[in-house]
């Protein structure tokens, strides 16, 4: 799957620096220590700078190598935690030195992951600059002037991510072009420059990667993809459908809008493998589109793989993690912003907005214990498409990164849940996934729809 | 390696015998990874009632499943005394519960016996052979594959 070996470092691209890639060359000089304790924030983008000036010296390591070295900082990483509960225990957490110790210890721990996530990522523009060869080509193919635009290609990802994010932007280029622009005498009669633009964006937003593919074509035109849809059996006829829920209509297998298949898309492989592979990752697909004016395709990505950031919830006897990125607010409800509508579901009333309430303890069957809804805390999540709700927990006790460990692996997937991780006492905690639980909980049709998605 | 042990004395296997609701089991030696005691698992939702959770096992997750449960005697309440047998096949590691690990004996595969029938039982499907000990105690051998969930848990 992954190539045997790649460049530590900021990724120079090989046409910009010619650097001997087989030789073995002096590494940058090493952090001391009391450069780490000043400068704790030495991260990604940092030694993205200080790379950029000169041509930094580089060496090539098995990739095996790196993953190793970040699987036992997850473990110093938990057993940093376990040893200062211990502590804690103990009753030694107010000698000074102990606490100093500790500290330092932990310090040093944060700093040696973020500095082995630095060296597994790589910016973006090592697969941007491969979409350039793809659009041409696609433009060759269709017969459309078109100018691809990127933006951010220095944001930095995961070594992994960049590898399998080819795939899916590749599909979504020639998707764009194909699909998204119209051709030329169209453009021209609705007053738009021959040329088309696609634009190729990336940006770091708040804990995540945003990537978005945006055209300047046509628009999508829901009434042709809802009766493709309905032809084809996806969805029924005449089922009330909004907008946003016409746009993801594209992302069912099988599902093909251009009338007569092309030599570059619309053989029946199509977004529903992007969305699959971006899920793969963690991320999310959404779509925008305004008739006339075009499309943008944006992929929310984690910035990692390996660790999250995580609110840690009770939930009956168990403990849960929330990734922090869907949470909104926390509150402590009253009872006059509770509204019961039918048997069994409430709805939260939060400054004028009516959120679904979702009773976590019941959607993973833990056992509840005594205590009823008013000694419970609302937890209100957005997920990327949009969606709010606001999830019952017992408490809420602390927010920290996890380590992710796959369930998959000796188990397999648990609906609900996106991995597990292990919390300072040594037991597994599960990983939450806010947007699959929506999903489930979302009428019968968003219901099948995201079924068929997911499944392929 | 244990394909090694087995070629050199022809026919003969060591098992690991242990105990569930007073009757004798045994599973291959060669399966075995470790054998710990309980610790709380962590629960799965929408898992099978045999599945009792997942531990930590030297920073893997780890399923034990509830070998009484699945066997059809009941669900285990398990305390200290319990152990969980930590086994590996088909490439994942998985945990069993059982009351007590008894022996590792040396088992002579001549000596297993083919399962009489039993009406609906569901133990079963889940035994491949019945070996009788010296001492009169009859250990049942069981497969790792048909005991364990399906390849992908509980999806689909």
């Amino acid at each position: 799957m992954a190539p045997p070996a790649w460049a530590v470092g900021a990724g120079p691209s090989p046409a910009a620096k010619p650097a001997p890639a087989e030789a073995v060359q002096t590494p940058p000089p090493p952090t001391t220590p009391d450069e780490a304790s000043t400068a704790p924030a030495a991260g990604p983008r940092a030694a993205a700078q200080s790379d950029a000036g000169q041509a930094a010296p580089t060496i090539r390591v098995a990739l095996d190598r790196v993953d190793r070295l970040m699987n036992m900082i997850g473990e110093l990483v938990i057993k940093e935690a376990m040893l200062s509960q211990v502590i804690q225990t103990a009753g030694m957490h107010e000698q000074p030195d102990v606490i100093a110790g500790l500290d330092a210890i932990r310090q040093l721990a944060s700093d040696i992951q973020e500095s082995v996530m630095a060296i597994r990522a790589q910016p973006l523009k090592l697969v941007f600059q491969r979409m350039h060869r793809i659009l041409r080509e696609a433009a060759d193919a269709t017969g459309k002037p078109v100018r691809l635009i990127t933006i951010g290609e220095q944001t930095e990802v995961d070594k992994t991510m960049i590898e399998r994010l080819v795939e899916p932007l590749t599909h979504m280029i020639r998707n764009s072009v194909d699909h998204g622009l119209e051709d030329t005498v169209t453009r021209q009669r609705r007053g738009k420059p021959q040329e088309g633009t696609i634009t190729l964006s990336a940006a770091h937003r708040s804990g995540r990667v945003q990537i978005e593919v945006s055209d300047d074509g046509g628009g999508i035109n829901r009434a042709k993809v809802r009766q493709i849809a309905e032809d084809r059996g996806l969805v029924a006829p005449g089922a009330n459908l909004s907008p946003a829920e016409i746009d993801q209509l594209l992302f069912l297998p099988g599902f093909s809008s251009k009338d007569e298949v092309s030599a570059l898309s619309g053989r029946g492989v199509g977004l529903d493998v992007v969305r699959r592979e971006i899920m793969g990752l963690g991320g999310r697909v959404m779509i925008q589109s305004t008739e006339g004016e075009g499309t943008t395709f944006s992929i929310a990505l984690p910035l990692t793989l390996a660790v999250v950031e995580g609110m840690l919830i009770q939930l009956g006897d168990q403990t849960m993690v929330l990734p922090i990125t869907a949470v909104q607010e926390t509150l402590r409800p009253e009872s006059s912003m509770l509204h019961g509508v039918g048997h069994g579901s409430q709805l939260l009333s939060n400054r004028g907005e009516l959120i679904p309430i979702i009773d976590l303890c019941a959607s993973f069957g833990v056992t509840q214990p005594e205590g009823g809804p008013d000694s419970s805390v609302l937890i209100v999540v957005e997920t990327d498409s949009r969606k709010r709700a606001a999830f019952r927990v017992d408490a809420i006790f602390d927010q920290r990164q996890v380590v992710i460990k796959s369930l998959e692996q000796n188990y397999g997937r648990v609906p609900g849940v996106s991995a597990a991780t292990i919390l300072g006492d040594g037991k597994i905690a599960l990983i939450i996934d806010p947007e699959e639980i929506l999903l489930s909980m979302s009428n019968d049709q968003g219901r099948r729809m995201a079924a068929m998605a997911s499944n392929g | 390696m244990l394909q090694s042990i087995s070629h050199n004395s022809v026919g003969k296997s060591d098992v690991v015998a242990f105990k569930l609701a007073d009757q004798d089991f045994c599973i291959d030696i060669g399966l075995v990874r470790e054998i710990r005691g309980w610790t709380p698992t962590t629960m799965l939702p929408h898992a099978p009632d045999y599945v009792k959770g997942v531990i930590n096992l030297r920073g893997s997750v780890v399923t034990v499943v509830d070998l009484s449960a699945r066997l059809g005697f009941g669900a285990a309440t398990p305390s200290h005394r319990h152990v969980v047998i930590i086994a590996m096949h088909a490439g994942r590691i998985v945990g069993l519960l059982a009351d007590l690990v008894s022996d590792i004996l040396p088992i002579n595969e001549d000596h297993i016996q083919a399962v009489p029938d039993i009406a609906s039982n569901p133990a079963r499907e889940f035994i491949v052979g019945m070996i009788t000990l010296e001492d009169g105690r009859i250990l049942r051998k069981i497969d790792l594959a048909q005991l364990l969930p399906a390849a992908h848990g509980v999806e689909a």
